[in-house]
């Protein structure tokens, strides 16, 4: 068998993880960083050339970009968006997808690794790939997680996400999740 | 009881694929440069339907299929699946490409000439020749490509005139099929790229279903040619484009019908176009005849035309699919039957009982 | 690359990202089928590429695998499919259920239950659930777009009065999430309960036909029937396995000189019951 570069292998374990996660809602899974970035890695293993990307933050795309082949492209036409931390502006312009070919929809990662404590959410999650339901507490704010169910709330249409935990964690939240707060008590 | 084997298939298939080299597929003697000669239009069939130009693959899928054409594209797809894409190769004009043959059955005398080149067209197909009429080589130019004409389709003249139908062209850039398999409503270049890479059999008896019956195109062959044709790159450093080889192609342009043209009411004419790997006037002639039959539906003449609908030659003019899933009814099915079977037996109680 | 070596999982990267992102989208979207640009295979249409495009490109160096046709490891497309997945990958392969990691299987749902731990990967023939009813490619993604079921509705109705049950054996419409139906590819209705809450993630692979479709891991799948038919599935409770004396499992029916045989479909279940009996006789 061919030496393969160990991009390839980075990727395929990524994607084996990343899809664990989006199929198991509030589960988390590893990823190995990429250029020292868990975001780097996911956009490895999710850009190439068929797609586009939407990029705002602070890290180097340019090796990634180049290395997948994938276009950039607008916050409203793109395919995948990355973003450093978790805003709810940041979904706004998401496309969702039509409803015969809801596959035409984004899907964006977010570095939620450096999110502030009173930042987070403590979260029940319900919907496919749970088994009834699943408490956690999500390292992004309230808004931004009442945003993606009010992007989500005319099923097939809609978005999904991946979150970029400390640690280099991952959580998947496809559109088909139902998120409920609890209210934290101060 | 007798014995029945539950499982045990691995030593049969393993002695199966021996007995198949051993016994059916006895090809020695068969050097490759012997099969790219001699085979040239298996050759062809191959790369255009296996969608890769390689003739030295093709000989050797011919080889190791023992001459199956079909089992022979199949190798050579298999193959381009792990092939890493490069780039896009410049646009290929067939008004540009050096004409080895080239004829016209719209008009008797065309600017360039008619060309008939080689062609199996005149020959008689006998198998003992016949009595003092068989060409001998004397008195006949040698063939070869050095002065190779080039010259404009035939229809030129007629688009000059705006007698021929424009289609809207909706596309930035040509689709892709083997990247993104195309929605419906499709794009004229991802069925002209499906239809290129298809069946010469299965798009012959679709083309011809139109001729008789289903569908009412009456092909006038307007331009027909074979030949060589440059690919260029362009250089990814330089910039500059680079020829990086010549491929044998054949392409063909056929008109229809007229009607009033939609985008101004004018009559003018339909025009079809079809394109392939090698020398296959066939395949060529029959893709530009769907081709008209699907971009020009108002232009046909009552019946109900089968191959006007894209989603019947979208999805099944590729003898890859086809095949193997023709074939794949040979596989165990015992499950689904005896699923069939209780299904059935159920349902026959139960009129029986009516 | 020249033509003598092969990469990890056979293809190169562009493809298994192409079957990647089909896939996320599949498990986002239970039970609609994904367009993918789906690649040929050394194995022909048909014979299972859909699904072994799937293997391909979720299989790593840690996966145990296991193939199965028929229920069976050793049937002829198993045989092959498992032979190209190992030759390509070298990963380690089983028979037993419960050791594979990626199970990929050709009309039949193993008998001994997955876990939380485990892919199960199905070969499929024909994904479109409204082909029979619908032939029109752009009329289906309509239908399925609306949620309107209206033509398999009435393709069941008429079944049931024609012949008291719907004339489906294998391929049964089922509803996953109460949202789109789909085709479960050709199990039989036995199988399909197992589909229903099971905490594996099921994966559909249609190669010849392009779409990737998934359930995710507890997910309500659903035979389509009137509420007030039972949904009667294949029924062996009078015959037990001749050979490991199983109950309750789907069975082979074998015509044979001496009469008509019952051995069970699933071999792994069939040689675990039989070691089992012999233990404990």
């Amino acid at each position: 068998m061919k030496r393969e570069h160990d991009i390839e292998k980075i990727n395929r374990d990524n994607f084996r993880n990343s899809l664990d996660a989006l199929a198991r809602p509030g589960e988390l899974r590893s990823i190995v960083p990429l250029f020292d970035s868990p975001l780097l890695a996911m956009a490895s293993v999710l850009l190439y050339a068929e797609v586009s990307h939407f990029y705002e933050g602070t890290l180097d795309f340019a090796l990634v970009r180049a290395l997948c082949g994938s276009a950039p492209a607008t916050e409203k036409d793109a395919d995948y968006l990355f973003f450093d931390a978790p805003k709810a502006g940041h979904l706004e312009q998401a496309k969702q997808g039509t409803s015969e070919s809801p596959e035409l929809s984004a899907t964006l990662v977010f570095d939620c690794s450096r999110t502030e404590h009173h930042d987070s959410s403590r979260v029940i999650l319900s919907g496919p790939g749970i088994r009834q339901k699943k408490e956690l507490i999500l390292p992004a704010p309230r808004d931004f997680l009442e945003k993606f169910c009010d992007k989500n709330d005319s099923f097939p249409l809609g978005i999904d996400l991946f979150l970029i935990l400390a640690d280099n964690h991952i959580v998947g939240l496809p559109r088909t999740t139902q998120i409920e707060h609890i209210e934290v008590r101060a | 009881m007798s014995y029945v084997a539950i499982k045990g298939g691995v030593e049969a298939i393993r002695s199966s694929k021996h007995f198949f080299k051993t016994e059916l597929r006895t090809d020695a003697d068969m050097a490759d440069d012997t099969i790219i000669k001699g085979m040239r239009f298996a050759c062809d069939r191959i790369m255009a339907e296996g969608a890769l130009y390689t003739e030295k693959l093709a000989a050797k899928a011919l080889r190791l299929s023992g001459g199956d054409l079909l089992e022979a594209a199949f190798y050579v797809r298999a193959h381009r699946s792990t092939c890493q894409r490069i780039g896009s190769a410049a646009l290929i004009d067939t008004g540009d490409i050096q004409i080895i043959r080239r004829i016209s059955s719209a008009f008797k005398d065309i600017k360039g000439g008619q060309i008939l080149g080689p062609s199996c067209d005149y020959v008689i197909r006998l198998f003992s020749s016949l009595k003092n009429r068989e060409p001998d080589s004397d008195g006949f130019l040698p063939c070869d490509n050095s002065g190779a004409v080039r010259a404009q389709s035939a229809l030129h003249s007629l688009r000059l005139e705006d007698r021929v139908v424009l289609l809207p062209n909706r596309e930035s850039e040509p689709f892709d099929v083997t990247r993104s398999f195309p929605l419906p409503p499709y794009p004229r270049s991802g069925v002209m790229q499906i239809m290129a890479r298809g069946e010469t059999g299965a798009l012959l008896a679709f083309a011809y279903t139109t001729m008789r019956g289903f569908g009412d195109v009456h092909p006038t062959i307007g331009d027909l040619r074979l030949g060589m044709a440059d690919i260029s790159f362009t250089h990814p450093l330089t910039g500059n484009t680079v020829k990086v080889g010549v491929i044998r192609v054949t392409a063909c342009e056929t008109v229809g019908s007229f009607a009033p043209d939609p985008k101004d009411g004018k009559l003018r004419l339909a025009v079809g176009y079809g394109f392939c790997y090698g020398f296959n006037e066939t395949k060529a002639i029959a893709m530009s005849i769907l081709d008209l039959a699907m971009n020009h539906t108002g232009y046909s003449v009552g019946g109900d035309a089968i191959a006007a609908n894209p989603e019947i030659v979208v999805h099944h003019v590729d003898a890859i699919e086809s095949m193997g899933f023709t074939n794949h009814f040979k596989l165990p099915h015992y499950v689904t039957f005896q699923a069939d079977l209780q299904v059935f037996n159920k349902a026959r109680n139960n009129n029986e009982s009516k | 690359m020249s033509q003598n070596s092969v990469t990890f999982g056979f293809f190169d990267e562009d493809a298994k990202k192409e079957m990647r992102r089909a896939m996320l989208k599949a498990v986002a979207l239970p039970g609609y089928i994904v367009p993918f640009a789906s690649r040929e295979m050394p194995i022909a249409r048909g014979w299972g590429t859909g699904g072994l495009q799937v293997t391909l490109s979720i299989i790593t160096e840690k996966d145990t695998l296991k193939v199965i046709d028929q229920g069976c490891d050793g049937s002829v497309n198993a045989v092959n499919i498992r032979e190209f997945i190992l030759s390509v990958t070298g990963v380690r392969e089983t028979t037993a259920t419960p050791d594979a990691t990626i199970i990929q299987t050709r009309h039949r749902v193993p008998e001994y239950p997955l876990t939380d731990q485990q892919i199960l990967v199905y070969q499929v023939p024909t994904p479109e659930v409204l082909q029979t009813v619908e032939p029109d490619t752009a009329r289906q993604k309509e239908m399925h777009a609306n949620v309107d079921y209206a033509k398999l509705w009435v393709l069941l109705y008429e079944d049931t009065s024609q012949f008291g049950d719907s004339r489906i054996a294998a391929r049964y419409p089922v509803q996953v999430n109460n949202h789109f139906v789909m085709d479960p590819s050709p199990i039989p209705k036995f199988d399909i309960a197992k589909m229903n809450n099971n905490p594996a993630l099921q994966l559909f692979g249609a190669g010849r036909e392009k779409r990737i479709y998934a359930i995710p891991p507890y997910t309500a799948v659903e035979p389509l029937k009137f509420s007030d038919r039972d949904f009667v599935v294949e029924d062996f409770t009078d015959t037990p396995c001749e050979r490991c004396g199983s109950r309750g499992v789907f069975l082979d029916e074998v015509h044979l000189d001496d009469g008509v045989h019952y051995f069970c479909s699933d071999t792994y279940h069939c040689d675990t019951a039989k070691e089992e009996a012999a233990n404990a006789a």
